[in-house]
């Protein structure tokens, strides 16, 4: 059994595993436009400038999840029949070892910004940081201009009793600019005491 | 005479230097946490124009914590975060270590003046020596102190 499950879904949302749910050409349609430029401005993932591009990311995607060390799952709409052309976006799963920390990351196409698909997200994945690959810590953060990844990481960090830890100066650079991070975390306690109601349904391998 | 090694990473992608130091024990308490860092300013943002000075401490040491607190309000700087689970301890097999991290930035060390008495090419540099005075050395931050 791998470390991570191949695909999961949550209750508006079937997560499978990147590499083994999209070929280059096919993410390649998303990550090579326009929209993705604009989506990727505040996260530290460029616009893909071609095909090769796009694989190899996907073969990056491959390596880090046979290693452990990290999961990028696409997101696809449930209801939707025609699912390619109804992708999502990207969520990951980054587990810190030796820190006992999982750091989560997400983008999501314009189509789905403003609906709550972050939060859901994230819930998913903070249990499985902690319920499968027993983590202690969840870590999430953000560049300061980000205001939708602001408010959709206070929600859900809140919602588990999790904290704001503070911004650090100049902590990451995008496009040649070092910009502030601010970061949050939520602990195995926190999380414990936490009375949320995740809706997630494992799958081990890939119908 | 050497006393102990202070440390200046230089991020420059990141604008940012990030610093450190270890004392050996005799010459704790004595300021030199304190002096070292007005010097480590000086080069920072005087000589390699870069934007930010960040300095970090374990939580629980409290001297780090202390003579860290003094020079970063000196310099009008500020405590930016507390992160848990910041650094991995006995390469991964303990538990991490929670650090409190601080900075600096160009701006807050010039409104404060900067350090002018710090002399970037001293005429009279002494010898280093190759042996810790005291072998009881103690490295008293993270990813410094």
């Amino acid at each position: 059994m791998d470390l991570f499950p191949a695909a999961f879904e949550t209750e508006r949302l079937r997560y499978e595993r990147l590499d083994a749910a999209l070929d280059a050409l096919e993410l390649y349609e998303y990550t090579g436009t326009d929209e993705f430029e604009r989506i990727s401005e505040h996260i530290s993932k460029s616009r893909h400038h071609h095909p090769k591009d796009a694989l190899d990311y996907l073969e990056e995607s491959a390596e880090q999840w046979t290693d452990g060390d990290r999961a990028n799952y696409a997101m696809f709409p449930k209801e939707d029949e025609a699912r390619t052309a109804e992708f999502a976006g990207v969520a990951s799963l980054i587990p810190l070892w030796d820190r006992r920390t999982a750091r989560l990351g997400v983008w999501l196409m314009e189509d789905y910004h403003g609906r709550g698909f972050a939060g859901e997200r994230a819930d998913a994945l903070v249990a499985l940081a902690f319920d499968r690959l027993d983590l202690e810590m969840v870590a999430a953060g953000h560049t300061d201009a980000n205001d939708a990844s602001r408010k959709a990481i206070e929600k859900y960090v809140d919602r588990w009793g999790g904290r704001y830890e503070g911004v650090l100066r100049n902590w990451v650079v995008l496009d040649d600019d070092p910009r502030d991070l601010h970061r949050y975390t939520i602990s195995r306690d926190e999380y414990d005491a936490a009375d949320v109601d995740v809706d997630l349904h494992v799958e081990e391998t890939l119908e | 005479m050497h006393v102990g090694v202070a440390n200046l990473d230089c991020l420059w992608e990141n604008r940012r230097v990030h610093t450190g130091v270890s004392l050996y024990r005799p010459y704790w308490g004595r300021g030199y946490a304190g002096e070292r860092a007005r010097a480590l300013l000086s080069v920072t943002f005087d000589r390699l124009d870069l934007d930010v000075a960040s300095v970090a401490h374990f939580e629980g040491n409290e001297n780090s914590k202390r003579q860290m607190e003094g020079w970063v309000e000196d310099f009008g700087g500020r405590e930016d975060a507390y992160i848990r689970n910041a650094v991995p301890r006995d390469d991964g097999d303990a538990e991490p270590w929670n650090l409190r991290s601080y900075s600096i930035t160009a701006a807050d060390y010039r409104d404060a003046g900067g350090a002018p008495e710090v002399e970037l090419d001293p005429e009279n540099v002494p010898e280093p020596t190759s042996e810790p005075t005291d072998l009881d050395r103690a490295n008293d931050g993270g990813d410094g102190a």
